[in-house]
């Protein structure tokens, strides 16, 4: 009985001294989102971000949907402007790697939309697309929203 | 060229259109009469004395009035014989001679053949010999006898008695196409014959033209000439018959020969669905009658017309029981072979009768039999039924079939009686092969059930036999599969079943003197004889087994095959044995064996071994438990030392160097002086009233535990969980100089400055992670330390929770604070989006 037991206990042990050490994983990239929001275009902001849900990036798991939007970081932070630094910031607050955000502003012409889908990659400090469309009206956002954001998503 | 002669002004006005218009010189040229030499005249007049004379122009559509009113009968010469018969024999038939039936109709016939008038002319010879007229001129002969048709036949009369007004009476007579043959004077014609004789007989001896004008009173032929064409229009047509007297010995066509030849022309025709039996002449006088016999032909005619006649059997309704089929009714008398018509009105019957249904059985009695094909020599149809009445009563199965068979098997306690012949007792083969559940068996009665032998009787639908039945059952009789029935050796049953799906009845294991008795053994009883070896084994009933001996001509080899001695034997389950265990030794011979009852009843030993009942060492047992105890030690040992050498050098790591460009998360400690920061100097106090700073007056967000104590209480519940996606390396004070300059650290200085951005840090972490909460009492503790980013960290917090009035209150206490912020714009801006202002 004892020798079996011991028997059963150093071959329980091989395993566990022979447990190579583990290397140092690399650090988690992260995909995030941060939802469009817009005061004059809601109808164009909700679209949007619902596009911007869809999105994927090659090399990245599932985006991470960011609670508050880029305008609540940015005023949270106290750094408002639209510079690299500042989404810089903004990605690190968010603890992203990748970063899709959009912004919604008024056209050239009136009742035009202006949406501009950005990646900007926080880790390079480089917007790394950015890609911008007019649309006629804000109810036309819906309908095209979805090619601009595949655009600058796509590898 | 109609053009428009303008008369000159002399003449008088007068409108004239001329046509072709010649001038006088052309007019005058040709104005002579036609120029005809005298060669030419004369060989016209001699072509023209050549050639007869037209007949004149026919008129069909003469009225009978007109016709009486012009001529009356001429009156026959008394003493005048009439109605010679005399029939010689007939000229035989060339092979290119005409059809005598081919002859022109009154339908097809020209102008030539239409009836002439008879202007009662009297020919030459004195006796008129033809007359084309209708029936109604001849009406009343005047001073003599009228020879009337209806000597002959009575069918021939009552068709010529009425006939149509203006139907011609002549036929052939007008139509001579050939005078080739001239017969010689006095040649008798026949009837018959002489139909068609008309193109031989059209110029008879003396040169007499009598083609197309035999009618014509005026080229009645001479006294001596035959007068072919009025005899033919009495044969043909056999409609009129004129008065005609023909000079003393001038023979006459007989008018009954020409009516019999008409009868069988105006005959109905047969149906041509039907097919006349062999010998039967149908509308074809191929035999010449002789001797003035009236026509056969008239008499098969009425046979025949009594087939049409004859009402046929619906084809639909099954004669009733008993009913002889297609009886005929009447019988034409008078030496009318009445087996033709027999047999006609049989064959008639029988192709209308319906054919026999193949799956319903026809009611007891009635003699159904395989429609056989015509009966030859003259059997009646009835003949042909096939089968006794007493073998086909049995035929209808009964509603209650299986009850009724159980009862009476049940009921069907005699024993079989060996003194009964045999035949009469067995039931024959299929049906005695099919026992109770054949649809087609008779109903089983006592002696049947008595009679069935031992291999058809039970079956697994029949009721058990009681202990007389199975003594019924001779032992002998078990081989089963008896000898079919002589009267249902050729006859197959109408239902067909696979002979491979069913246990058949044995003939070749009878044969072989094999016995089957498995497949419908009974199950043992206790008055029953021993059986054979092969039957101890009891097998288990095989579904459809009865019903298979509906086949008499099944398969031997499945009787064979059917008592399979494994049928109640379980079969051993292969049982996957993980691992070979050793099986302890049976038990010595010598050694007495405890029988005990098993689960299934089957009386086992203890420390038998079976596939299911394996009986495993008891020596093993604790150690396999052991060792499986031990192996999950180890299992447990092993995790352990991995997360720990996994741990290892995480913790080793995390010291070295940080990666460059990445700030790894660094654990914030907990604000523990959070009092101390939220001194009043370090930021303004918030009014009581104000229910920004004031956190209890917001009931969202009043939470008593918490609730930052204001004073006396030193110690501040700081959050438990941080979001590990929102990186909180964040310290109050910013690094960046790039960015805006942080109000917090503005308003704080030193270690109150550092506390309040650490607290503005941990507020904003929440925010992002959606903990508004949490980021409001972040924010209050902030605005407690005296730095005003509190009350924007708060308005935002309050916005994001929906607490719009807050959220504005927040801002405009912000705003109003910090009027020159760089996000005081976008603070107004959301003030607005907010409703604020």
């Amino acid at each position: 009985m004892f020798r079996s037991t011991l028997l059963i206990g150093l071959v329980g042990c091989i395993p566990a001294s022979t447990v190579p050490p583990t290397a140092p994983t690399a650090a988690k990239r992260t995909f995030v989102v941060v939802p469009a929001e817009s005061d004059t275009f809601p109808l164009a902001a909700r679209a949007t971000t619902e596009r911007l849900r869809r999105a994927r990036l090659r090399g990245f798991n599932e985006p991470d949907i960011s609670k508050v939007s880029l305008e609540v970081v940015q005023l949270s932070i106290e750094c408002v402007e639209p510079t690299v630094a500042c989404y810089e910031r903004v990605g690190k607050e968010l603890a992203a790697s990748q970063m899709l955000f959009a912004e919604i502003v008024r056209g050239p012409k009136r009742d035009s939309v202006k949406v501009t889908i950005t990646l900007f990659d926080v880790d390079a400090k480089v917007r790394k697309r950015a890609v911008a469309k007019v649309f006629a009206s804000e109810d036309d956002v819906p309908f095209g929203v979805a090619d601009v954001v595949a655009e600058a998503t796509k590898p | 060229m109609t053009t428009k002669h303008v008369p000159p002004a002399s003449e008088p006005t007068e409108e004239l259109v001329e046509m072709e218009a010649m001038d006088v010189d052309e007019w005058e040229k040709e104005q002579h009469t036609p120029v005809a030499t005298d060669a030419k005249l004369a060989a016209l007049v001699k072509q023209s004395a050549e050639t007869p004379p037209l007949p004149p122009a026919v008129h069909k559509n003469q009225t009978v009035a007109r016709v009486v009113a012009k001529a009356p009968p001429p009156t026959p010469p008394t003493g005048t014989p009439r109605e010679i018969v005399r029939f010689g024999s007939p000229a035989p038939l060339k092979p290119g001679d005409p059809n005598p039936f081919d002859g022109p109709t009154i339908r097809n016939a020209g102008a030539e053949l239409a009836p002439k008038r008879s202007d009662a002319a009297t020919p030459v010879g004195g006796a008129p010999i033809a007359r084309a007229a209708p029936r109604s001129m001849v009406a009343t002969p005047a001073g003599g006898t009228q020879t009337t048709p209806s000597t002959t036949n009575r069918h021939t009369t009552s068709r010529t008695a009425t006939p149509p007004a203006g139907t011609p009476a002549i036929t052939r007579t007008a139509t001579p196409p050939s005078r080739a043959a001239t017969p010689a004077a006095g040649t008798p014609t026949s009837g018959a014959r002489n139909a068609a004789a008309p193109r031989d007989l059209a110029t008879p001896a003396g040169g007499t033209p009598a083609s197309g004008r035999a009618a014509d009173p005026a080229r009645t032929p001479p006294a001596g000439m035959p007068v072919v064409s009025a005899k033919h229009t009495q044969a043909i047509g056999a409609i009129e018959k004129a008065p005609a007297t023909p000079p003393a010995g001038m023979p006459v066509v007989s008018a009954k020969h020409t009516q019999a030849i008409g009868a069988i022309d105006k005959a109905p025709a047969p149906p041509r669905t039907q097919t006349p039996p062999a010998g039967t002449p149908v509308a074809k006088p191929t035999s010449t009658p002789s001797g003035g016999v009236p026509a056969v032909g008239a008499k098969h005619t009425q046979a025949i017309g009594a087939i049409d006649k004859a009402p046929a059997p619906p084809r639909t309704q099954t004669p009733p029981a008993g009913t002889p089929v297609a009886k005929p009714t009447s019988t034409p008398a008078g030496g009318v072979p009445a087996v033709g018509a027999k047999q006609t009105q049989a064959i008639g019957a029988v192709d209308r009768a319906p054919a026999p249904p193949r799956t319903q059985t026809p009611p007891a009695g009635t003699p159904v039999g395989k429609p056989t094909s015509t009966p030859s020599g003259g059997t009646p149809a009835v003949k042909a039924v096939v089968g006794p009445a007493a073998e086909s009563e049995g035929w209808s199965l009964p509603d209650d079939f299986d009850e009724v068979a159980a009862q009476e098997w049940k009921s069907a306690p005699v024993p079989a009686r060996p003194s009964e012949p045999e035949p009469a007792r067995r039931t024959p083969a299929p049906f005695a092969a099919v026992a109770a559940p054949s649809p087609f068996a008779p109903e089983p009665t006592a002696s049947s059930a008595r009679a069935l032998p031992a291999a058809a009787a039970p079956s697994p639908f029949a009721p058990e036999p009681t202990a007389s039945s199975a003594r019924a059952l001779p032992p002998a009789a078990a081989p089963s599969a008896p000898a079919r029935h002589p009267d249902f050796a050729d006859e197959e049953p109408s239902v067909s079943v696979s002979a491979d799906l069913f246990a058949p009845e044995s003939t070749a294991a009878e044969a072989a003197g094999i016995s089957s008795p498995a497949a419908f053994a009974p199950e043992p009883t206790a008055s029953q004889a021993p059986r054979p070896p092969q039957v101890q084994l009891p097998t288990a009933p095989q579904p459809f087994m009865t019903q298979s001996s509906v086949q008499s001509h099944s398969q031997p080899m499945h009787v064979v095959q059917a008592p399979t001695p494994i049928a109640r034997q379980p079969q051993p389950m292969p049982m996957p044995m993980p691992m070979p265990m050793p099986v302890p030794p049976p038990p010595s011979a010598g050694e007495p064996i405890a029988p005990s009852p098993m689960f299934d009843g089957s009386q086992r030993s203890r420390g038998e071994t079976t596939d299911s009942h394996r009986v495993v060492s008891g020596s093993k047992k604790p150690l396999l438990i052991i060792g499986g105890a031990v192996g999950a030690v180890a299992l447990v040992v092993v995790i352990a030392l991995a997360m720990r050498t996994k741990d290892a050098p995480k913790i080793a790591d995390k010291p070295a160097k940080p990666t460059p460009g990445r700030v790894d998360p660094v654990a914030v400690p907990p604000p523990t002086d959070v009092v101390a920061v939220a001194t009043p100097d370090a930021a303004p106090e918030p009014s009581p009233e104000d229910p920004i700073a004031s956190p209890p007056t917001n009931p969202r967000t009043t939470d008593p535990g918490t609730t930052p104590p204001t004073t006396g209480n030193p110690r501040v519940r700081t959050p438990k969980t941080i979001n590990p996606k929102i990186r909180t390396n964040r310290t109050p004070a910013i690094e960046t100089g790039k960015g805006t300059p942080d109000p917090v650290g503005t308003s704080a200085d030193g270690d109150k400055g550092a506390k309040a951005r650490a607290a503005y840090s941990a507020g904003n972490q929440k925010l992002f992670a959606g903990d508004a909460d949490g980021a409001i009492l972040a924010y209050r503790q902030v605005i407690a330390m005296g730095s005003t980013s509190g009350y924007r960290g708060l308005g935002l917090a309050y916005a994001q929770q929906g607490d719009t009035a807050n959220a504005i209150a927040a801002f405009k206490r912000y705003v109003q604070l910090s009027p020159n912020a760089k996000d005081v714009p976008l603070i107004k801006k959301r003030i607005a989006a907010l409703g604020g202002k």
